[in-house]
């Protein structure tokens, strides 16, 4: 028999939140842990939680999986066991809606701030704006993000300061459009982001790096957008590596 | 009154200068502090035993004055800091509010008098030093 703690929460009836106990048969082939938690809802319909594409490009189920951040669609349930015990809590530090739902606007906010989309006012070629292959492979690991808040949930300078500090996420995002050639508007890009807090908050402690469902390393690209701030103030105009005038 | 809007600007988060500025100020603060241990501690173990005026000569230098004027200074700024950074993080309404929901309604006042207490404590150690050092 597998042990499954849930939080369950109902601000409609509950006062508190609290964890329900449910024991079920292991099944006989390994199933996700997003599986487990259709089989659980068969038998308890009230048990809430997000979901959409069920194999990991979506983002909706993000979940804290035995007191690590995941995806409940692509972590395998032998992998997530301590034994036969697995507690399953929402993300943590973002208000809860219900049960595993919690209330992403915090999270959104953040990645608003950071303008993530790309800002180049210059007359558009007629078809699209070229990079070089080698221009185009600085993006690689940094657009692959898919917004599950794993890595910022999982990270306590986020947790304390949710409004002023941007978050590994939106920090990768702002990252992408920094590292992007065909972007002018870096200067005003760092300005946003020369506050103590927005991207000095993180110590490095790379929770987000063990807690990225699709193996990104938000650690890096913080630590690439703190050498830009340092170094200070970039060309207005960014030569591209193949010599073109971006 | 420049010490309470200085802890009060400060304690709400807007250190009044940008992160790399901090940056910076905490690393060369703490390299300085490391050149100053490893001077010092090198005197220590190159004149072992150590007679009172060797310690006498070596205190009343110019080098060892302005070089532990400069050591504390640097402490004074990288403790400023990093206590700076514990009440933004700890004495907040929110992360007090997970304690305790009365705790969060003092949150701001907290971490104003947290801020005022260190500064203050920070500046009369520092001129009990230089008063040591110096006079």
């Amino acid at each position: 028999m597998l042990n499954i703690n849930i939080y369950r929460y109902n601000p409609e009836q509950d006062k508190f939140p609290y964890m329900m106990n449910y024991e079920i048969e292991k099944p006989e082939k390994d199933i996700m842990v997003l599986d487990l938690l259709h089989l659980l809802k068969e038998n308890d319909p009230s048990l809430s939680f997000r979901r959409s594409c069920r194999e990991g490009v979506c983002g909706s189920d993000g979940m804290s999986i035995n007191g690590k951040n995941g995806l409940a669609c692509i972590t395998a349930l032998s992998d997530a066991l301590k034994g036969d015990r697995l507690d399953i809590r929402p993300l943590p530090g973002l208000p809860v809606i219900r049960d595993l739902v919690v209330d992403m606007t915090q999270f959104y906010n953040q990645y608003e701030k950071i303008k993530p989309f790309l800002q180049n006012d210059t007359t558009p070629p007629e078809q699209e704006r070229l990079q070089s292959p080698a221009d185009r492979d600085k993006l690689d690991g940094l657009y692959e993000c898919i917004l599950c808040a794993c890595c910022s949930t999982s990270c306590p300078s986020f947790w304390w300061n949710p409004d002023k500090f941007v978050g590994p996420a939106a920090l990768l995002q702002a990252y992408r459009f920094l590292a992007d050639t065909r972007d002018l508007e870096k200067d005003s890009r760092l300005d946003d982001l020369a506050d103590p807090f927005s991207v000095y908050r993180c110590h490095g402690i790379m929770n987000c790096v063990a807690a990225c469902p699709k193996g990104l390393n938000p650690n890096k690209a913080i630590g690439e957008i703190k050498t830009m701030l340092l170094k200070g103030k970039s060309s207005k105009n960014i030569i591209a590596s193949d010599g073109v005038t971006a | 009154m420049y010490l309470v809007y200085f802890s009060y600007s400060n304690c709400n988060g807007y250190l009044l200068v940008k992160g790399s500025t901090i940056w910076y100020l905490q690393r060369c603060s703490s390299i300085f502090i490391f050149i100053y241990i490893i001077y010092v501690v090198v005197f220590i173990i190159s004149s072992l035993p150590i007679a009172f005026n060797e310690w006498f000569l070596f205190k009343s230098s110019l080098l060892f004055k302005l070089s532990t004027t400069t050591a504390f200074l640097s402490i004074l700024v990288h403790a400023y800091i990093g206590l700076w950074t514990i009440g933004t993080d700890y004495l907040t309404p929110r992360t007090l509010g997970f304690l305790n929901f009365t705790l969060s309604k003092i949150a701001d006042t907290s971490r104003l008098l947290y801020n005022i207490l260190f500064t203050v404590l920070g500046l009369l150690l520092y001129f009990y030093l230089l008063l040591l050092v110096w006079i």
